[in-house]
C-alpha cells in the first residue's frame, strides 16, 4: 500500500470519526439553545485540528503496521511513494469531494443573505466539508480497488 | 466488480518468460509502486503511454507486444 493509499484510509477514518463526536458534542448544546448563546469556535477549531491529527497517527500506525505484518511474513517492508496512478487517483477523488463542498458554498450565501446566525452558516460549511472529504476519500479507495 | 479497460496486455507471461520477474522488480525498473503493477496486470489501470513505453523497453519488445485493444464488438 503506497503512502497515498494510507492517507487516504487515514483521512476516511479522520472524517467519519470527528465528525460523530463533533455531532455528538454539538447536537445536545443547539437543542433548546439561540444560536448566539452557543460555544461553537472552540468546539470547531479543535475538530479541525483534530482531522490532521488523526490523519498523521493513521498514517504513522499503519506504516508501522504494515512494516511489523511484512517482516512477521518474512516480507520486506514496502515504503513506497506514490506513482502516476496514485495522482490520478488523488485528483478524480478531490474533484468529487471539492463538487460537494460546492453545494455547501452555495447553501452558504443563500443563508447569509436570509441573515441566518453565523452558527448555522459555519455548521453548514463544516458538515459539508466533511461530508465532502468522505465522499472523496471513498471513491479513492473504491478507485484503487476497483479501478478508475 | 472490478471496472476493466478495453487495454488488455501480456505483462504475466512476459514477466514470466524474463525470468519469473517479480511485480515488484518490474515495478522498480519502472518507477511504479507494485500496486499500479498489479492493478495493469488485472485490467483495472490503463498506465500512461510513458509507462506503457517503460514497462515494454524493460522486456525489449515493443509496445504492441505488450499492450492491446481490444475491438469494440458493441459498435
Amino acid at each position: 500500500m503506497s503512502m497515498q493509499q494510507r492517507t487516504v484510509w487515514a483521512s476516511l477514518i479522520a472524517f467519519i470519526l470527528v465528525g460523530i463526536v463533533y455531532a455528538a458534542v454539538m447536537i445536545p448544546r443547539t437543542i433548546g439553545s439561540s444560536p448566539e448563546a452557543i460555544s461553537w469556535v472552540w468546539p470547531m477549531g479543535i475538530a479541525m485540528g483534530s482531522i490532521v491529527v488523526v490523519i498523521i497517527a493513521g498514517v504513522i500506525v499503519s506504516t508501522i503496521g504494515g512494516a511489523i505484518s511484512a517482516t512477521v511474513r518474512g516480507e520486506e517492508p514496502e515504503f513506497e511513494e506514490g506513482d502516476e496512478r496514485d495522482k490520478q487517483i488523488e485528483n478524480y477523488g478531490d474533484a468529487k469531494g471539492l463538487s460537494v463542498g460546492s453545494f455547501g458554498a452555495l447553501g452558504a450565501i443563500i443563508l447569509a443573505m436570509n441573515d441566518v446566525d453565523p452558527f448555522w452558516i459555519a455548521q453548514l460549511l463544516f458538515a459539508v466539508g466533511l461530508l465532502g472529504g468522505i465522499v472523496g476519500a471513498a471513491l479513492k479507495l473504491r478507485a484503487y480497488s476497483r479501478g478508475l | 466488480m472490478p471496472r476493466s479497460t478495453k487495454v488488455t496486455n501480456d505483462i504475466r507471461t512476459l514477466r514470466f518468460m524474463h525470468g519469473e520477474m517479480t511485480q515488484a522488480a518490474l515495478a522498480k525498473s519502472v518507477g511504479v509502486t507494485r500496486q499500479t503493477i498489479i492493478a495493469i496486470e488485472q485490467g483495472r489501470y490503463s498506465p500512461s503511454l510513458e509507462v506503457a513505453f517503460q514497462i515494454a523497453r524493460v522486456f525489449g519488445v515493443p509496445l504492441e507486444s505488450v499492450f492491446s485493444y481490444a475491438d469494440d464488438v458493441d459498435a
